[in-house]
C-alpha cells in the first residue's frame, strides 16, 4: 500500500469514528441521525474511489483524490460540529417537534431539521451546508439564546433561507433583477455615470458590466434576506417583530450591504406581520435606532444602486414568501387560539390545547409585555422572562403531546 | 380531601384560566377521574448527581452549595432505565397550580410501587405552587425498570386548607425541569 493511500484511508476511518461517536449521543433526534448517515455514505463513496484509484500504476489520480478528500472532510468537520451541538442539552428540545413539522411541510421532506446551539452569534443560519446535507434545514442558535424560546420566531427567518436554497428561488429572480438594473441605468443614465464616475471613462461598457455583476450579487443576497423577513413575519406575525427587535437590540449593529437597510427591513416586517401597524408595541423597531445603524458606514454608490433594484423585487418576494409561509403552517385542529391561550398564560399556566407554535409565541409575547409593564425592577423583569420562557417551552411540549395523542400515540 | 366530582369541577374552571381554582395541564380526561386522586404522567427531563463532583452532602452546612447534576432529556418515544438501587429526579408532564386554599399530596401508584419503583419522599405540595412537580424516583427492586415519558407515574390528592398568603420565596415557581434545590 502506498503511503498516500494509507493516509487517505486512515483519515476517512478516523472521520467515520467521529460520526459514530456523535451517533451514540444520548439526545439524538431523527434528523441528526439521518444527516450523519448521509455524511457516512459520502465517506463510503470516497473510500470506494480509493479502492479504484489504488489499482492504477500512477499515483497522480490518487493524489488528486486525496486533495478532494481533504476538501470534503474540511466541510464535513464543520457540519459534524453542528450535528454534535444539536444533541446538546442547551437546545430547546421542547420546541423541536413543532418546528420540525413546519420544516417538513415547506420542504416536503421529513426529518430534515437540525437545530443546534452554536458558539457563533451570527448568523443563526448555516448558509452553505456540504452537498451531503443539501436537503437539510440547519439552524444554529447562539448558545446564550438557545433556550430562550421567545426568540424562536427568528428560526422562521432561517427556515426561509433553507426554502430559498432548496426551492432554488434565486434562479428566476436573477433575470428580473437584471431587467430592473438595466431599466434603472436607462432611466437614470446621467446619475449613474456621475455616481460611478464614468463620464470620462473610455471603458464605460466594461465598467458597467463590472458594476452590474457586483450590484446583482448584492441584490441577490438582499432579495434572499427580504424573502426570509417576509417569510418569518408572515408565518409568525407580531411575535416575529418582537423577537427580531429583542435579538438585535440594543443598537441594531451596522448596515450590512448584503441586507436591506434596517429601516426598510422594519417597514417590510411591519407590513407583512401586522394588519394594523399601530398595534405594534411602542418602542419596538424604533426608527431612531435604525437610522443610526443604517448611517454607519455611509452607503456607497453600488449599495444604493442595489437597494434601488432590490426594492423593485419586493412585491414578487412578498408573494413567494406568502405561498411558502402558508405551506409551512402546522396546527392542532380545534386547538386554542392566541386569545384563549392568553387567558391561561395571564393566570400563570400553559394552555391545555395550544393550536400551534405560532399562536403560542404570539400569546406568550403579549402576556410577557403585559407583565413587564407592571414591573420596573431588573430582578423582577428577569424573573418574568424566566417564567414566561418556561411557560413557552411547556406550551410547546404540550402542543407536541396533544398532537401525538390526536394521532394515535398513547400514554402507557 | 376533595373527591372526584368536585375536583373535576374545580379543574374545569382552573384549566380555563380562573386563578381561584386548581389547574392541572395537560388536563386529565375528566370522565376518567375517579376516587379522590388525579393520575400524573412522567415528563421528559431527569436529573442525576454528577458521579465525579459530589463527594458528600452535609446538611449541617450553612452554605447554599448546590448539587452538581447531570440532566437527561428523553423523547416521548424514548425511555429511561432505572437500575436497581439507583435514584433519579424526574418531573411531571403536568403543570400544576394550586390556589391559596388548596394543598396536595403526591404519592406513588400501587402497580409500579409493587415492582420496586418508589416515587416521592417529600410529597407535600403547598398552596400557590405553580409549575411541574419534581419527583424523587428510586428503584428499590431487584430488576431494572424501564420508565417512559407520558406513562402514569404518580397520583395527586388535593386537600382544602385555610387561606394561605403568597410565600415570600417562590423557589420552585414555574419549574419545568427537576431540581435538587438548595441545601438549607
Amino acid at each position: 500500500m502506498r503511503h498516500l493511500e494509507w493516509i487517505a484511508r486512515d483519515r476517512l476511518n478516523k472521520f467515520r469514528d467521529q460520526l459514530r461517536k456523535v451517533e451514540s449521543a444520548e439526545f439524538l433526534n431523527n434528523s441528526t441521525s439521518v444527516a450523519l448517515r448521509s455524511i457516512e455514505n459520502e465517506i463510503d463513496k470516497l473510500e470506494k474511489t480509493i479502492d479504484e484509484l489504488s489499482k492504477l500504476s500512477s499515483a497522480k489520480y490518487l493524489f488528486q483524490h486525496g486533495v478532494t478528500i481533504n476538501q470534503k472532510l474540511f466541510s464535513y468537520s464543520n457540519a459534524l460540529g453542528v450535528l454534535l451541538r444539536s444533541t446538546n442539552l442547551r437546545n430547546a428540545f421542547e420546541a423541536y417537534f413543532a418546528f420540525n413539522q413546519m420544516a417538513a411541510n415547506v420542504i416536503d421532506q421529513q426529518d430534515r431539521l437540525i437545530i443546534s446551539s452554536e458558539w457563533d452569534a451570527i448568523p443563526f443560519y448555516i448558509p452553505s451546508p456540504p452537498d451531503a446535507l443539501a436537503s437539510f434545514v440547519i439552524i444554529g442558535i447562539p448558545a446564550f439564546a438557545s433556550r430562550n424560546s421567545l426568540l424562536l420566531p427568528l428560526a422562521a427567518h432561517e427556515l426561509g433561507h433553507a426554502v430559498w436554497r432548496i426551492k432554488q428561488l434565486d434562479g428566476p429572480l436573477s433575470t428580473t433583477a437584471e431587467m430592473h438594473f438595466h431599466d434603472y441605468i436607462d432611466q437614470n443614465s446621467d446619475r449613474f455615470r456621475t455616481d460611478f464616475n464614468l463620464h470620462e471613462n473610455l471603458f464605460v461598457q466594461q465598467e458597467t458590466d463590472l458594476i452590474e455583476s457586483e450590484c446583482l450579487k448584492l441584490v441577490s443576497s438582499q432579495s434572499e434576506e427580504i424573502f426570509c423577513d417576509f417569510f418569518g413575519s408572515l408565518l409568525f406575525g407580531e411575535s416575529y417583530l418582537y423577537a427580531f427587535d429583542a435579538f438585535l437590540s440594543p443598537g441594531f449593529g451596522r448596515r450590512e450591504p448584503r441586507y436591506p437597510a434596517l429601516g426598510r427591513r422594519a417597514a417590510y416586517l411591519k407590513r407583512a406581520a401586522l394588519s394594523d401597524p399601530k398595534s405594534l408595541r411602542k418602542g419596538v423597531l424604533n426608527p431612531e435606532y435604525f437610522e443610526l445603524a443604517d448611517g454607519i458606514p455611509s452607503r456607497s454608490a453600488i449599495v444604493k444602486l442595489a437597494d434601488e433594484v432590490s426594492e423593485k423585487l419586493e412585491p414578487g418576494l412578498l408573494e413567494q414568501a406568502r405561498r411558502y409561509a402558508n405551506e409551512a403552517r402546522a396546527e392542532l385542529e380545534g386547538g386554542d387560539n392566541a386569545d384563549t391561550m392568553m387567558m391561561n398564560l395571564r393566570a400563570g399556566i400553559p394552555p391545555d390545547q395550544p393550536r400551534s407554535a405560532v399562536e403560542i409565541l404570539n400569546a406568550i409575547w403579549k402576556v410577557y409585555f403585559e407583565r413587564l409593564d407592571q414591573e420596573t425592577s431588573a430582578v423582577g423583569r428577569t424573573n418574568i422572562h424566566s417564567s414566561m420562557n418556561n411557560l413557552c417551552l411547556k406550551s410547546l411540549e404540550i402542543y407536541e403531546y396533544r398532537y401525538r395523542q390526536r394521532n394515535g400515540w398513547s400514554t402507557k | 380531601m376533595i373527591g372526584s366530582p368536585q375536583l373535576v369541577q374545580e379543574l374545569r374552571k382552573g384549566n380555563a384560566g380562573e386563578a381561584a381554582f386548581i389547574s392541572i395541564i395537560p388536563a386529565p380526561d375528566y370522565d376518567g377521574v375517579e376516587g379522590a386522586s388525579i393520575d400524573l404522567h412522567l415528563g421528559r427531563w431527569f436529573s442525576l448527581p454528577h458521579q465525579s463532583r459530589n463527594t458528600h452532602y452535609d446538611f449541617s452546612e450553612k452554605s447554599n452549595k448546590e448539587v452538581s447534576a447531570k440532566e437527561y432529556f428523553t423523547d416521548f418515544d424514548g425511555q429511561f432505565v432505572l437500575h436497581p438501587g439507583r435514584f433519579v429526579l424526574a418531573i411531571t408532564l403536568e403543570w400544576i397550580r394550586l390556589p391559596s386554599n388548596r394543598a396536595a399530596y403526591v404519592t406513588g401508584k400501587s402497580n409500579i410501587g409493587r415492582r420496586g419503583l418508589v416515587i416521592e419522599t417529600a410529597p407535600g405540595v403547598h398552596p400557590h405552587f405553580n409549575g411541574c412537580l419534581t419527583l424523587e424516583v428510586a428503584n428499590l427492586g431487584e430488576v431494572p425498570l424501564v420508565i417512559s415519558p407520558g406513562m402514569k407515574i404518580c397520583q395527586l390528592f388535593v386537600h382544602e386548607t385555610c387561606e394561605c398568603p403568597l410565600p415570600k420565596k417562590g423557589q420552585f415557581s414555574s419549574q419545568i425541569k427537576p431540581t435538587f434545590g438548595k441545601n438549607n
